[in-house]
C-alpha cells in the first residue's frame, strides 16, 4: 500500500537532498513543499530520518492520498493520518483550508461556500452532489472530492533532465582528422542512441577537446534544426574541424548534446515539398567552409533609419517554417500584401544595388540628365563623431543611361556613391 | 462566311490553357510575377534550366531577379543568392516582398564557382542567383570570365537533376550555350514625377522625385525568342 508523506520547509533544495535518499518518488507540489510516495511499511523510518537531517521544523503529514498529506501537514504538523480515516480526519478541519491547494479563481467559490455557512469540510462533503453541482458547476463536485479526501490530481513524479553527455579519455594522442572522425563516430552513435530513447534531438553540439600541450579546444555547432542523425552530425562536425582544427594533438573528448524536441512536419498536399533539413545543414557546413561563417547566412535588418542597417544571421529551418506559418495566417487579411504571389501586370518594386563599401564619387553637371534632391538624413549623433553621419542624397539620371543614388557626406565632406538603381 | 480574324503577333498570340498554366507555374516553371513575361516564358523561368538575365545598369534586371525570388519564398521555397560584390540590399529585397528568412546571401568574391556548384548540387533550393555583374569594378577574371565551358555544363546537369532553377545575372551573356534561356533588359524611359516651375519652364530638382523606369525585355534565346515585353519598376519609399 502506497503512502504520502507532504513536507514544507524553509530550505527546500535541502529538503530535496534528504527526500532523494528516501524515496525516488518524489513529487514538487509547491515552491516549498514536495510530496515523496512511500510503502506503508517504510513511512515512519522515512519521517524519523528526515526529521532528524532536516534543517529547522518542516511541516509534515502522512496519509494514503495526496491531498489529505497536504493538508495535515499544513494545519496539524507531524499528523499521520491512518488508512481509511481521511474523511474522518478531514471532517473537523476548516473549509479555508482547501484555499491551500486551489489556484486563485477556485479559491473565490471558497467565500461562495463560506457565504452559505459552510465552515468544516465535514460540512461540505455533507452537501447533496447534485445540488452543489447545480450551483457551483463541476468545480463544485471535485471541491467535494478534495473535501472528502479524495486525489482530482495524479501524482507526478519528478523525473531529472537527462544529460546528454559523452566523454572518452585516449590512450595516445591522435594527429589526424581520420583517426579521430573514427573515435567521434562511435560517440555520436551512442549519443543519438540516448537521444532518440529519449524522444529528443540534438539542438546544438557542443565540443571539448583535450590537447597533448594541456589546453582545451571548443567548438559549438549550432545546428539549422534539431536533428539525431550520426551520420550527418558526424559530417558537420568533421566539416567544422576542417575549418577550425585543434593546433596539437588531441589527448581527450567530450561531446555534448544540447537536447530539443525533434521536428515534426506535416506537409500540405497543396505545397511544395520543402528541403530536407538534415541535408541543407549540411550544405551550409560545407559553405562555412568554404567561404567563412561571416559570408553564409540570412540578411536581416537593424531597426534604425542608418542607411544599410544589417546584419548576417546563421539560417535556420524552423524560424523560416514559422515565418510561412505567420505569412499564411497574414495572408487572410487583406491590406498586407509583402510575399503574396503575384499574376499581373502591375510594377514591381524598383531595387538599388549597393556598392559596398560607398564608392568616393565625382560627377560634372554635364553628366546629369535629371535629378532630385536633395533629401538629407542624419542619425547617430548620440552615441559619438564616430557613429554619427549626416548626408544630402541625390536620385540622378546619368548621360550613360544609368540612375544612381549619390550622396553628399556632411561630415566628410565628399561626394559618394552609394548604389545604382536597377 | 465570317472571316476569322488572325491572331495578332506578339503577346495575344500567346494563349494557354488555366490548368495547364497552374500545373506549369508551380511544378515546371517558376512564376517572375510579372504576367507578360510568364506568358512569353510559357509559364516563368525553367526550373532544372540555367537563365541568364542581362542588360546595361538600370535596365531594371535585379528588380525583376528579386521579383523572381519573391515568388519563390511566397510559395516557402528556399532561395540562394551568390553575391561576390555584396551588392544585394535586404531592405530593397523585403520591400520587393521577399521572405529573408528563407533567403540564403552568400558574400564573398572568392569560390563563388565551388559555392554554385555545391548550392545547385545539394538540391532543396528553388532558385540559385549568381549575380555576376560587376558595376565598373574589377573581379578576379579567373571566377568566370575563364571558366571553361564543361564548368557551366556540369552545373547545367546539376540544377536538370535537382530541378533547381540557377538564374545568373550579368552584363553579358557569361555562360555560353549551357544558358537555356537569356532574358535581355533595356531601359526605356526614365519617368519623375514633380512640379513644373511656371518662371523658368523647368522642374526645380527638389521638388521632384524618380518615379520608376519603364523598362523593355527581349527573350534572346529558347521558345519565342525576339519577343519583347515591356514592364515597369515603381520606387517604392
Amino acid at each position: 500500500m502506497r503512502r504520502f508523506i507532504a513536507i514544507f520547509s524553509s530550505n527546500p533544495p535541502h529538503t530535496f537532498l534528504i527526500a532523494q535518499r528516501l524515496s525516488p518518488r518524489i513529487e514538487i507540489c509547491s515552491p516549498d513543499g514536495l510530496l515523496l510516495e512511500v510503502t506503508a511499511r517504510s513511512e515512519r523510518k522515512a519521517l524519523k530520518t528526515f526529521l532528524e537531517q532536516a534543517e529547522g521544523p518542516p511541516k509534515t503529514g502522512i496519509a494514503s492520498t495526496r491531498i489529505t498529506a497536504i493538508l495535515a501537514a499544513h494545519t496539524r504538523s507531524g499528523t499521520v493520518v491512518p488508512d481509511g480515516k481521511e474523511l474522518d480526519y478531514l471532517a473537523s478541519l476548516p473549509v479555508g483550508g482547501l484555499s491551500l491547494i486551489l489556484q486563485e479563481p477556485d479559491s473565490k467559490l471558497l467565500s461562495t461556500l463560506f457565504q452559505w455557512g459552510i465552515r468544516t469540510l465535514g460540512d461540505l462533503t455533507a452537501l447533496p452532489e447534485k445540488d452543489l453541482v447545480a450551483r457551483l458547476g463541476q468545480k463544485g463536485s471535485h471541491l467535494q472530492k478534495m473535501a472528502r479526501g479524495e486525489d482530482v490530481q495524479l501524482f507526478q513524479s519528478y523525473v531529472e533532465a537527462p544529460q546528454f553527455k559523452e566523454s572518452r579519455e585516449l590512450e595516445w594522442t591522435l594527429d589526424s582528422l581520420e583517426s579521430f572522425t573514427f573515435i567521434l563516430n562511435g560517440i555520436l552513435e551512442r549519443l543519438c542512441t540516448r537521444l532518440h530513447n529519449y524522444g529528443q534531438a540534438a539542438d546544438s553540439l557542443h565540443l571539448i577537446l583535450q590537447l597533448d600541450d594541456h589546453t582545451v579546444h571548443e567548438r559549438t555547432l549550432r545546428l539549422a534544426s534539431p536533428m539525431r542523425h550520426p551520420k550527418i552530425l558526424l559530417s558537420l562536425l568533421r566539416l567544422d574541424l576542417q575549418s577550425h582544427p585543434p593546433h596539437s594533438g588531441i589527448v581527450g573528448i567530450s561531446l555534448q548534446a544540447i537536447p530539443a524536441r525533434p521536428r515534426l512536419i506535416q506537409n500540405s498536399l497543396l505545397e511544395l515539398s520543402s528541403s530536407n533539413p538534415e541535408k541543407l545543414s549540411r550544405t551550409l557546413a560545407r559553405l562555412t567552409t568554404l567561404l567563412g561563417e561571416e559570408n553564409v547566412g540570412t540578411p536581416a535588418l537593424l531597426d534604425t533609419h542608418r542607411p544599410d542597417a544589417i546584419y548576417m544571421n546563421p539560417l535556420q529551418v524552423e524560424s523560416a517554417r514559422c515565418s510561412r506559418k505567420e505569412k499564411s495566417t497574414s495572408a487572410s487579411h487583406p491590406g498586407k500584401k509583402k510575399g503574396a504571389l503575384r499574376e499581373s501586370d502591375d510594377p514591381i518594386p524598383l531595387t538599388l544595388r549597393r556598392f559596398r563599401p560607398p564608392l568616393p564619387t565625382q560627377l560634372s553637371t554635364h553628366q546629369i540628365v535629371a535629378c532630385s534632391g536633395p533629401w538629407r538624413a542624419s542619425g547617430d549623433w548620440w552615441r559619438g563623431t564616430a557613429h554619427a553621419w549626416s548626408r544630402e542624397e541625390w536620385d540622378v539620371e546619368l548621360t550613360d543611361g544609368s540612375i544612381r543614388r549619390i550622396y553628399w557626406d556632411l561630415l566628410k565632406k565628399l561626394w559618394v556613391l552609394e548604389g545604382i538603381y536597377d | 462566311m465570317r472571316d476569322q480574324a488572325s491572331p495578332s503577333p506578339g503577346i495575344s498570340a500567346l494563349t494557354i490553357r488555366g490548368s495547364e498554366f497552374y500545373e506549369k507555374t508551380h511544378r515546371q516553371y517558376l512564376g517572375t510575377g510579372i504576367r507578360t513575361l510568364d506568358l512569353l516564358l510559357s509559364g516563368g523561368i525553367q526550373r532544372g534550366h540555367i537563365t541568364q538575365i542581362m542588360g546595361p545598369p538600370s535596365s531594371g534586371k535585379t528588380s525583376l531577379l528579386l521579383s523572381i525570388l519573391a515568388q519563390a519564398t511566397a510559395r516557402g521555397e528556399w532561395v540562394a543568392y551568390i553575391d561576390p560584390f555584396s551588392s544585394l540590399d535586404p531592405d530593397f529585397a523585403q520591400k520587393a516582398g521577399i521572405d529573408l528568412k528563407r533567403l540564403l546571401w552568400i558574400r564573398g568574391s572568392k569560390k563563388i564557382l565551388e559555392a554554385t556548384d555545391i548550392l545547385v548540387g545539394a538540391g532543396g533550393f528553388g532558385v540559385v542567383v549568381l549575380d555576376l555583374v560587376t558595376q565598373g569594378r574589377t573581379m578576379d577574371s579567373r571566377i568566370f570570365q575563364k571558366t571553361s565551358f564543361p564548368a557551366w555544363f556540369r552545373l547545367k546537369r546539376a540544377a536538370r537533376k535537382t530541378s533547381t532553377a540557377l538564374l545568373i545575372l550579368g552584363q553579358g551573356v557569361n555562360a555560353g550555350s549551357a544558358v537555356s534561356r537569356v532574358i535581355s533588359l533595356r531601359r526605356q524611359k526614365t519617368q519623375w514625377s514633380g512640379t513644373t516651375d511656371k518662371k523658368t519652364g523647368t522642374d526645380p530638382h527638389h521638388a521632384r522625385l524618380l518615379h520608376g523606369i519603364c523598362n523593355e525585355l527581349e527573350l534572346l534565346r529558347g521558345k519565342n525568342s525576339h519577343s519583347h515585353a515591356t514592364f515597369y519598376c515603381h520606387f517604392q519609399l
